[in-house]
């Protein structure tokens, strides 16, 4: 036999892959917005992943160092915790405070719990939301882009304040000449990446897209503009909702392992995100949905685990 | 037996409840007085802040206020802003300097209380904040920061909010993420000074 | 030591209301929003406890079981207004910023609990004492956590602004920040090891609600509790 048997937490990879693989197949893919991002907006945005990605990985390094416990900084998932939540952050935010988020992430949210495997929360998304509410003016202040771009505010955000449809291109959107965070705003890029992660395996397209199609049918039905196709796409384009759906939904740690039970989570984080931005306070709702409904994925797990094959179901 | 220990038990919870009400009652007489003159002072410090003056009367235009109420054109001009009290400033002799008057507009997290001072010629002493913001912190919560609301001092009627810096003469900068809490404040304004110049100067 | 500064150092050290039988955690959190809301709070509670602990022990033969927590009730809800109107009148400052906290006293479980397990079985100044080092003993925990969220999220100590305020991790002066920052002290205090009642610093008492909060867990897998009741 090649290997023992083991028992261990998960991600449970069914391959010779391991997680370092996989980690850095997901970093691969997050390039493509990264550069993006820095062409778009200049040093900042270059400088904001190079520290967080290297106060991520340190965190880990000395906290495994201090516990004497195993050094995993080699697998890889600090350093994309640390790019994830740099690319949340707006292009002109003070270093410090993502390097801030990058410590909360990596302590406070993965190892206080045991590591990698044992969070019950995005850290990344944990900790983006942990600076959206301390910091919050910072967090929320965009760069204009171009002489006629919509002045200072997301295209959600200027949606949700009653904005003129027509001022919306969906070209732009798509493309990433709008303000936002820095490995949002370019869905080209990101779906380049999504696409290389679902060619390499590494992610099933079955989250996200069910995901985006739940925000979809419930912007339809909520949203207050009818069919106007127009308004779909640029909810469907802006703000994280894809970066969100194919790179954040999909951790495996936080994410149901049965296929039942991933259809759920993304009808689930769809209704989520639609509410959040529809009917509540702010433009954006990808981040608290998906942590809020992290929470409840091991609820989802155990009642969708499909009865063994020769065994009768539980009887009711 | 059971029936004596209950009335004997209710007989002590009496005494005990009768004993600490005297006590109370006591207290609350011994302190009454204090209370009462801590509470105006701290009304009188909050008016004092947007417009200094000797004496605040809160009777004479009550009834104008009541009917501005009713009337419902002061809220409906301004984005549903609700009037809540009329005070006219005097000075040593007895002449009307001003007009306080308190104002409410809904926020971000809920209403938001605005306490503006107007003088004869409809120009705004200045504003306060009487009671805590429902707002966010870092955002909504910036309106308490001098930075916004010494703004409206010298300002007119009909003011609007500007977003993104580089307000004109009629109008307020909006605290950067926090228009709604910003309009608020703009819309409580407006309903005060357009409610003294229609129904008190008129 | 003698018995009345024994009950002021289990208080403040062995059974400290807020790391180790963690009591009274929603002013706790709440009024910790700086350091001064804390004190304020600490010293208010402090001050119906001394005295609830005292009348209640002085009324312990006199109070029938059978309406022992309404009568509790009726003295603590009395003492709590007293201070109320004493602050509102005396200290306005400190009772506009701890605002609906001050009643929320009456609910505090610190101050039924330490008249449940120690004002109704033992004489009434050592169950002054009692209450007076519970409360400094919250006081002192409170103040702590005050200062510690109020240096982190506005920069602040006591109001002297030790950090520019735009260094400040604004989360810290809201709720999530206070169940972080109690966790991490809580953690702190366990990894000092102060002898405690949860750590092995002092022997179990026999009674189960007397502030040990574990001791019930343990309890239930051994002898029936009834059985290890002492007589009052």
């Amino acid at each position: 036999m090649k290997k023992m048997l083991n028992l261990s937490s998960n991600p449970h990879i069914r391959d010779e892959v391991n997680t370092a693989e996989i980690m850095r197949d997901v970093v691969i893919a997050m390039i493509p917005t990264t550069l993006y991002g820095i062409i778009q907006w200049g040093l900042n945005p270059a400088l904001v992943v190079l520290f967080t990605v290297a106060v991520a990985v340190l965190s880990e390094f000395l906290y495994e160092k201090f516990m004497k416990m195993p050094i995993t900084i080699g697998d890889w998932s600090a350093a994309v915790t640390g790019l994830i939540l740099a690319l949340n952050c707006p292009p002109d935010i003070p270093v410090w405070i993502p390097c801030v988020g990058a410590v909360f992430a990596i302590i406070a949210i993965k190892m206080l719990y045991g590591g990698l495997g044992k969070n019950w929360m995005n850290p990344a998304l944990g900790a983006r939301c942990f600076l959206l509410i301390s910091f919050a003016g910072k967090m929320t202040g965009w760069t204009t882009i171009g002489a006629d771009a919509l002045s200072g505010a997301t295209p959600l955000a200027y949606l949700k304040a009653g904005g003129d449809m027509a001022k919306i291109n969906i070209c732009d959107m798509f493309l990433g000449r709008i303000p936002g965070t820095i490995g949002e705003v370019s869905k080209l890029c990101l779906l380049f990446g999504a696409a290389y992660l679902i060619i390499k395996k590494v992610i099933s397209p079955k989250i996200p897209l069910v995901y985006i199609g739940t925000v979809a049918v419930f912007t339809l039905l909520f949203g207050g503009h009818g069919f106007d196709v127009t308004y779909l796409c640029s909810e469907i384009l802006g703000g994280g909702l894809i970066f969100g759906a194919f790179f954040m939904a999909t951790d495996y740690v936080t994410s149901p392992i049965t296929p039942n039970g991933q259809i759920i989570y993304g009808v689930i984080l769809g209704i989520m995100t639609g509410l959040f931005r529809l009917f509540g306070g702010s433009a954006e709702g990808v981040s608290y949905a998906i942590i809020l409904t992290n929470i409840i994925v091991p609820i989802i797990n155990l009642k969708t685990i499909p009865v063994a094959f020769g065994r009768e179901g539980e009887k009711k | 037996m059971k029936k004596d220990s209950f009335v004997k038990d209710a007989l002590i919870l009496t005494a005990i409840t009768l004993v600490s009400g005297l006590l109370l009652g006591a207290v609350y007489g011994m302190t009454k007085d204090q209370i009462e003159a801590i509470n105006n002072a701290s009304t009188i410090a909050s008016y004092q802040q947007v417009m200094a003056a000797e004496e605040y009367d809160d009777e004479t235009y009550y009834d104008a206020l009541e009917t501005a109420k009713n009337d419902g054109t002061v809220s409906a001009d301004n984005g549903g802003a609700e009037l809540i009290s009329v005070v006219a400033a005097k000075d040593a002799s007895g002449a009307e300097i001003g007009y306080i008057v308190k104002a409410q507009a809904a926020g971000y997290g809920g209403n938001v209380v605005v306490v503006i001072g107007v003088d004869s010629d409809l120009k705004v002493t200045g504003i306060s904040f009487p009671e805590t913001l429902p707002e966010t912190a870092g955002l909504g919560q910036r309106a308490l920061e001098p930075a916004f609301y010494e703004q409206f001092a010298g300002k007119g009627t009909n003011l609007s909010v500007k977003k993104g810096g580089g307000a004109g003469e009629n109008e307020i900068d909006a605290i950067s993420g926090a228009t709604m809490t910003s309009t608020a404040v703009v819309n409580s304004t407006n309903a005060a000074t357009e409610f003294v110049q229609n129904y008190i100067v008129k | 030591m003698n018995k009345y500064l024994e009950r002021i150092y289990n208080g403040i050290i062995k059974e400290n209301p807020t790391f180790i039988l963690m009591l009274g955690m929603c002013p706790t959190l709440a009024t910790t929003t700086s350091a001064f809301n804390a004190i304020g709070m600490g010293l208010s509670t402090t001050a119906v406890l001394m005295f609830s602990n005292m009348v209640i022990s002085a009324l312990r033969n006199v109070i029938p079981n059978r309406v022992r927590l309404p009568g509790e009730i009726v003295v603590i809800a009395s003492l709590v207004t007293i201070v109320q109107l004493l602050m509102q009148a005396y200290t306005p400052a400190v009772y506009e910023s701890l605002g609906i906290y001050i009643p929320l006293i009456v609910v505090n479980c610190i101050i039924l609990g330490r008249a449940e397990a120690y004002a109704l079985f033992n004489a009434p100044i050592v169950s002054f004492c009692d209450g007076l080092g519970m409360g400094i003993g919250f006081t002192f925990s409170l103040t702590v956590l005050g200062a510690v969220r109020e240096l982190i999220g506005k920069g602040s100590v006591f109001g002297f602004q030790l950090i520019p305020s735009d260094f400040s991790i604004g989360i810290f002066a809201l709720a999530p920040g206070a169940f972080i920052v109690l966790a991490f002290l809580s953690a702190l205090q366990n990894k000092l090891r102060l002898p405690s009642a949860t750590n092995g610093g002092q022997e179990v008492p026999e009674f189960v609600t007397s502030g040990d909060v574990l001791g019930a867990f343990n309890k239930t897998e051994e002898a029936p509790a009834s059985e290890e009741k002492k007589e009052a």
